[in-house]
């Protein structure tokens, strides 16, 4: 199933690759907001075990490792499910930008899922666009998608 | 003399009893008696301040039933006789109001009372509610704020897009590659498709989206695309229905 992103209710869009600027603050924006629901998460549980035993209570210790693996965790699977159903998580769609397949499609789970993978533990791939003549990550070149401006709306005729 | 010799004799009331007093009644013009009779020497021998000395006026005046005389009265043919403009155009109401003392007939008016009375006879909610639904807060929200945040997002998409560009300039002087006039990148155009990957020096795109795409989903062409420079939005960006 592919989901073309001529949305009708678009209009036209730029389709021009995108930069390293546009794109370093989409992950800075998306980073943010892992940042946060990590401590959100955090929080949640806190006022949980608050709850459940109000006499009881200490801050829990939640070990390193914890952490790291629930924000890389939650980091794939925002960043697979944001791609998979618009073609954007937050940071792209603050920054204007969509991810495509080679092909001008929205990539399907596996896809997205490995792509969110290698961001997620390979940001440094990131920097290739920098070099790349058509601004590509090393993302972009190993799984044959890339990053375009889409924030032009046109009205629809 | 022989008639007062008589009289003892005669039985009065036989005789009376006998006389037919209706028939000679009925004979008499009273009419032509009355005409005979000169009132006006009549009434100056009457005393009538006598008289009326002794007739007891309370008396007749509680008999008399005022409730119904007035009832009788037509009070409004009464008012429209009388020339109301003609009495107002007579008074001189300059005058009148200068001798009253507004100050203390409004010192006397307890006008905190007063409101009161007028605020808790007047339903506010309705009228309140009536006024908020007369002006479109929602839409005046919703305009403003999404017109800040467009806007804010605008800036930051455009700055961006600038960003990009003279880095891609900047990098592209350095490592000396053909590079369009705007400082984008050399690559496909919009609507190039996917031929344009191998003639980059791309890794091509994935044959099977690459057919998917030739043979029924076109890729996506935006013939009016600008091409990564900056066009101004429309004015209205959402139009309403």
């Amino acid at each position: 199933m592919s989901h073309p992103t001529t949305g009708h209710h678009h209009g036209q869009t730029e389709q021009r690759p995108a930069g390293i600027v546009t794109r370093g603050a989409s992950a800075g924006i998306d980073l943010a907001v892992v940042i946060v629901v990590s401590s959100m998460a955090y929080l949640g549980f806190v006022l949980a075990k608050l709850i459940w035993s109000p006499t009881n209570f200490a801050w829990p210790t939640v070990p390193f490792w914890v952490t790291l693996s629930f924000g890389f965790g939650f980091a794939v699977v925002y960043l697979t499910v944001a791609w998979v159903t618009t073609g954007r998580s937050y940071g792209g769609y603050v920054m204007g930008l969509r991810l495509l397949t080679n092909g001008g499609r929205r990539v399907r789970w596996a896809h997205a899922f490995v792509r969110a993978g290698f961001c997620v533990f390979f940001p440094v791939g990131l920097a290739w666009v920098i070099f790349s003549p058509r601004r590509r990550s090393l993302q972009d070149v190993a799984l044959r998608t890339k990053v375009v401006y889409d924030w032009h709306v046109v009205t629809d005729a | 003399m022989a008639l007062n010799a008589g009289l003892p004799w005669l039985d009065l009331d036989a005789v009376l009893g006998r006389v037919d007093l209706n028939g000679v009644l009925a004979g008499v013009d009273l009419k032509a008696v009355l005409g005979r009779v000169d009132l006006d020497r009549v009434l100056a021998g009457v005393d009538l301040n006598a008289v009326l000395g002794r007739v007891d006026l309370n008396r007749v005046l509680a008999a008399v039933d005022i409730e119904a005389i007035v009832r009788r009265l037509d009070i409004d043919e009464i008012v429209a006789g009388v020339d109301i403009q003609g009495i107002v155009s007579g008074l001189d109401l300059n005058a009148i109001v200068a001798r009253v003392d507004l100050n203390a007939a409004v010192g006397r008016v307890d006008i905190v009372s007063i409101a009161d009375k007028v605020i808790d006879g007047i339903d506010l909610i309705p009228i309140a509610e009536n006024v908020v639904d007369g002006i479109d807060l929602a839409g005046i929200i919703r305009d403003s704020t999404g017109s800040l945040a467009s806007e804010a997002v605008h800036g930051v998409r455009v700055q961006g897009q600038n960003a990009d560009d003279a880095i891609g300039q900047f990098v592209g002087r350095m490592l000396g590659r053909r590079r369009q006039l705007d400082g984008a990148p050399v690559g496909p155009r919009p609507g190039d498709g996917v031929r344009a990957d191998a003639a980059n020096g791309e890794p091509a795109a994935d044959p099977a989206t690459a057919a998917t795409a030739a043979r029924s989903d076109r890729p996506i062409v935006y013939p009016s695309a600008t091409n990564g420079r900056y066009v101004p939005p429309p004015a209205d960006r959402n139009p309403r229905p």
